[in-house]
């Protein structure tokens, strides 16, 4: 058995040991989870800029085996790109092109604000936005591409620029595990700050509570689209806050500052519930006036049938809006 | 307001149960770290004013329950006063006000009497209204008298508590009759009344013409009634029922004095008795002490009271020795004042009711009981002569004089009670003469002659031309001249009378309500009787059968009854009946008599003080052999006709006469008015000579007590319905009041209070609507 052979076997290894330690290391990560995804791609609903060739279409022209276009030779093309034959059948010089396949830099945002410290299903929405975010920052990496991480609250706390690399999985997980929600949420301004910071075009998820005016997202979501990236939101919500089934008087104190509201939830709950329905209705609405991918989370449900949907709508097209309530 | 459980009152703070569930449920509150303020803060921004009282609003519709219920249990008592005072500007005030002798009665608990409480009540509560008119329709006048300020009404003696009773039906048309007459615009009626049923007469006809009238009436009256339907806790009331002098020992040695007692029959009865129910205890024997005052003198005698009631039967009050024998006689022509007359009272000692408590005898020596037979063969009417020497109250003298037809003069009737006529009807002369004994209140009986010949007493020329000199001489001139006998028909069978009038008149059931045997009564011979249709025939002169035969002829026939045409058209339950009329009385064929109200008060007040009526009956055989069995195997049925005619016809001579209070005011035909159909001075000229405290003279019809009345002495009695306690069914009250929106105030009597009402209803309701709006409010809004 030649070396060259014992490489697949040996990456084959290395990935189930790395899954392992991952494992024992961050229980925020479900390898089985992983592993069970890693048949789905995630894919980009658009061109990406990358640096090395992959799986992703590029807005350039490239070498890969897929036809792109005819285009008219002018000078300064390479004579090499020539195409012969229909110089032959048309008496003219066209070059052709083909499609360019690169690989995307995937930027996995997180709201680390207080608000995502809240949980009522033995986890919180941090919790969940972990398991999230930390699968797909693996099905990322192990599919070549690059997967970055912000940690936003009311500024970027942690921030790991966009790599390929294996080990830098690893340097990911090392970094989110060291995060802990608390804060106030800025996440618009930060978004903004990062629509501008991120110079070439990249896949964005943002996992977040969305608990700012709806008008401040659309701007956050409008700039990202405008600097060409790939957006999507999972909107994460505990099924108390969608349902808020409370019986008796309850103090509620907010998780992003010291404000506290005394109420009696049998006499807010219709009211309460016609807030909630205006903001999720507003916000769904953003997004898809901004062209981005939304999606509603409940974070009782499972990470990996909340994944596959996602994976799978973007598999199948350009991706849609969706919930999981 | 008031509480009638104010004990209960002291459960008032668990009205606070909701609010301290309340408190402590906001005590146990959770504290939630929360991350979707945003949310909260925006419901908040959200709320609205209903939302925002919803719950606070529930909270109260809980105290108020809670509190409703409390007070409701509480029994509150609130011045119906207030209540009505928000009802606008009042126009009139009308106050009803009963003065009969039960509004004396007092509180079970205090000596303030029912009258006087309503007059308190009065004055405190009718000071708030500002009415331009205050009228006063007192049960005394039971006329509408208006007043400047409702002080000057309350202080009216007209309000004083007299003997005689109230009669609700007058006083209501008396209101009706002034708002129909003045037309306030917006007025208000009290009505004060203890609810004696009696008063209230709800069986009268009157009452559906009030009803009629109430609901055609266009002014805006609002009815109050307070009532005292409150009784004393023993009250015991006092009647003479008779009262006589009886000779005692004859002096030898002087034919003009002799010795007399003073017999008198008293019944004490326990008025509360009269409102007892089968399920009540029977009331134990007590002995009631009743002083009797005559003459100066007091004498007390115990009377046991067994069940409710005592008598004392003929009870020897006293004795005068050196009273004239003959003075009865002197006074037969009743022009003369007796010497013999004398009076007094009887009295109980203070109970629940003071004015039931006394009553007032009169006496003087009873006058010969006189009989003019006028006949022309004494053979004829021989068994009535028999009957008539043989009075039936051993006290009575009798005196019977026969005479022939031809030999009879106006002078032989003077002092005399009874006149049979057996002979053709008499002459003009003779006719004037028995006229006057009938307006005296003699009574006559008419046989027929033996030998009935065709002709009448005067021609029709006569009796048209004639222009009356009083209506009631004409009545019975003209029907005597109306009048003939037909024929003599012999009978192939003896027959017996099937109808007769039982209830009243000569041939009444007797007391014990047996009735006469008028079966056994055999007829061989009659005469037939009949009156002649003329232009001026009116109802009263037409022949009113006492006795008819199957076929519908005339045994005994009453002629004419002494009284006014223009009162023909009232019931009159003495009179004998015609026609319907008569089936409409309690007829004897069954044997079974039904006592009418005037019968049962003459029953308790006794028969002597039943005034004699002039009536000429019109008998159609003999009490002989050939003709009847009248004077022999049916003599029971003759002898107690003559006895009750010689009785009717004494009724005039007497000297002492009784009377109940306000009866002869108000209608002078009332059986009540024992002294109707006497010629009496009018009431004005009466001298008091015996009354109550609370005499007044100006009120001197509703009074009882002694009277000297010319001649005669009246004893005044109270109307014996007023001893009858029983208030009026709640299903009489409904109806009589039917479509009247009349709120009652039951008072108590002794209270001091402002008028009060219970108006534990009010947070009933209270209660009811704050668990409905709380139930509403608390229902869960529909999901979408």
């Amino acid at each position: 058995m030649t070396i060259k052979k014992l490489i697949p076997i040996a990456y084959f290894v290395a990935v189930l040991v790395t899954l392992r330690q991952m494992q024992t290391q961050y229980s925020f990560f479900d390898p089985t989870i992983a592993a069970r995804l890693m048949a789905i791609p995630l894919v980009s609903r658009s061109a990406m800029i990358g640096g090395v060739s992959g799986r992703h279409t590029s807005p350039h022209r490239g070498s890969s085996v897929e036809f792109a276009e005819y285009r008219k030779y002018v000078p300064g093309d390479d004579l090499r790109r020539l195409d012969w034959r229909a110089y032959g059948r048309t008496d003219r010089f066209y070059v052709k092109e083909f499609e360019a396949d690169t690989n995307l830099r995937c930027i996995l945002i997180l709201d680390s604000s207080g608000s995502m410290g809240f949980g009522s299903v033995g986890m919180s929405k941090w919790d969940y936005a972990l398991r999230l975010a930390s699968t797909l920052a693996y099905l990322t990496i192990q599919q070549g591409d690059a997967a970055g991480l912000v940690c936003a609250s009311n500024e970027i706390t942690h921030r790991l620029p966009p790599r390929r690399n294996p080990a830098h999985l690893a340097s990911w997980m090392e970094l989110v595990s060291q995060v802990s929600p608390k804060g106030e949420t800025h996440l618009p301004r930060l978004l903004h700050e990062l629509a501008e910071t991120v110079s070439q075009r990249a896949m964005v998820i943002v996992f977040s509570d969305f608990f700012d005016e709806p008008l401040l997202w659309r701007d956050c979501f409008e700039h990202l689209r405008f600097r060409k990236h790939d957006v999507s939101v999972f909107h994460l919500m505990d099924p108390e806050e969608l349902q808020f089934d409370f019986q008796r008087p309850t103090r509620f104190t907010d998780l992003e500052g010291n404000a506290s509201i005394f109420a009696e939830p049998s006499d807010i709950r219709d009211r309460y519930h016609i807030a909630l329905d205006e903001f999720l209705a507003s916000l769904q609405q953003t997004c898809l006036e901004t062209r981005t991918e939304y999606r509603r989370v409940s974070i009782d449900t499972s990470v990996e049938s909340t994944l596959k949907e996602f994976l799978v709508a973007r598999l199948n097209g350009t991706g849609r809006q969706g919930s999981r309530m | 307001m008031g509480f009638l459980q104010p004990w209960l009152l002291i459960a008032l703070p668990l009205a606070m149960i909701p609010i301290v569930i309340h408190l402590v449920n906001q005590w146990r509150y959770q504290t939630k770290p929360w991350a979707a303020m945003m949310f909260l803060l925006r419901a908040k921004t959200l709320d609205r004013g209903f939302d925002r009282l919803r719950s606070w609003l529930i909270l109260a519709m809980r105290v108020l329950a809670v509190l409703g219920l409390i007070l409701a249990a509480s029994r509150p008592i609130s011045s119906g006063l207030m209540a009505w005072i928000s009802g606008g500007d009042i126009d009139t005030v009308i106050v009803l006000v009963d003065c009969s002798p039960s509004m004396l009665s007092t509180g079970p608990q205090n000596n303030l009497s029912k009258h006087q409480t309503a007059l308190n009540q009065l004055a405190n509560s009718l000071a708030v209204f500002n009415a331009s008119k205050w009228v006063l329709i007192d049960s005394n006048s039971l006329e509408a008298n208006e007043f400047s300020s409702s002080d000057s009404m309350l202080q009216s003696p007209n309000l004083r508590v007299s003997d005689a009773a109230c009669e609700w039906p007058a006083m209501i048309e008396s209101a009706i009759a002034y708002l129909d007459r003045e037309k306030p615009g917006q007025a208000q009626l009290w009505m004060v009344s203890d609810l004696q049923a009696t008063n209230f007469a709800a069986d009268s006809p009157r009452w559906d013409d009030i009803r009629k009238r109430l609901r055609d009436s266009k002014t805006t009256t609002r009815w109050t009634s307070i009532e005292y339907p409150e009784q004393p806790e023993s009250n015991y009331a006092i009647r003479v029922t008779d009262a006589r002098w009886v000779p005692t020992n004859t002096n030898t040695n002087s034919s003009k004095q002799a010795s007399f007692d003073l017999l008198l029959s008293i019944v004490v009865l326990n008025t509360l008795t009269n409102n007892a129910t089968e399920s009540s205890p029977v009331p134990p024997t007590v002995t009631i002490p009743v002083t009797i005052a005559w003459q100066g003198n007091e004498t007390q005698v115990s009377v046991e009271v067994l069940a409710g009631r005592g008598e004392l039967k003929d009870f020897r009050a006293g004795s005068v020795t050196d009273m004239a024998r003959n003075d009865a006689e002197l006074i037969n022509d009743g022009t003369t004042r007796s010497a013999n007359q004398s009076w007094g009272r009887v009295q109980l000692p203070r109970d629940g009711n003071v004015a039931d408590n006394e009553d007032f005898f009169a006496v003087d020596v009873a006058p010969i009981a006189k009989t003019l037979i006028v006949s022309e063969r004494i053979a004829n009417v021989l068994p009535v002569m028999i009957a008539a020497q043989s009075p039936s109250e051993a006290n009575v003298q009798s005196e019977v004089n026969t005479v022939t037809p031809n030999l009879f003069n106006q002078q032989q009737l003077d002092g005399g009670a009874f006149l049979v006529w057996q002979a053709d009807l008499p002459n003009e002369k003779s006719l004037d003469a028995i006229d006057g004994f009938i307006k005296r209140g003699g009574s006559v009986w008419f046989f027929p002659p033996e030998v009935i010949s065709d002709q009448i007493v005067a021609p029709k020329s006569n009796t048209n031309n004639d222009q009356p000199r009083n209506p009631q001489a004409t009545s019975l001139q003209t029907s005597l001249r109306q009048f003939r006998w037909n024929v003599w028909l012999t009978l192939a069978e003896p027959i017996s009378p099937t109808n007769w009038i039982s209830d009243t008149g000569l041939l009444r059931s007797t007391q014990s309500g047996a009735s006469l045997e008028m079966g056994e009564l055999k007829v061989r011979k009659l005469a037939t009787m009949s009156i002649l249709e003329g232009s001026n025939s009116s109802p009263a002169n037409k022949l009113k059968p006492i006795a008819s035969f199957a076929d519908g002829r005339t045994l005994i026939g009453s002629l004419n009854v002494f009284q006014k045409d223009s009162d023909q058209s009232k019931p009159e339950p003495m009179a004998p009946a015609t026609g319907d009329a008569m089936e409409n009385s309690s007829i004897g064929s069954t044997g079974i008599t039904v006592p009418t109200p005037s019968e049962a008060s003459a029953y308790v007040a006794g028969n002597r003080f039943r005034s004699g009526q002039g009536e000429a009956v019109m008998w159609g055989t003999f009490p002989s052999e050939d003709y009847s069995n009248l004077g022999y195997t049916s003599g029971v049925v003759l002898y107690v006709a003559v006895q009750r005619a010689l009785e009717s016809g004494l009724r005039g001579l007497k000297s002492v006469v009784d009377d109940i209070a306000r009866a002869r005011a108000r209608n002078e035909n009332s059986l009540d008015g024992l002294t109707s159909g006497l010629r009496l001075p009018p009431r004005d000229q009466w001298e008091p000579l015996l009354t109550t405290d609370r005499f007044l003279s100006n009120q001197i019809d509703n009074h009882a007590g002694i009277f000297r009345a010319g001649t005669k002495l009246v004893s005044v009695h109270r109307p014996v319905l007023e001893d009858d306690s029983k208030t009026v069914e709640m299903a009489d009250w409904n109806r009589l009041f039917e479509g009247v929106p009349i709120k009652r105030l039951s008072e108590q009597t002794g209270s001091r209070n402002d008028l009060q009402s219970e108006s534990w209803r009010t947070f009933m309701m209270i209660l009811i609507v704050a668990l409905i709006v709380e139930a509403v409010m608390s229902l869960p809004k529909p999901k979408n």
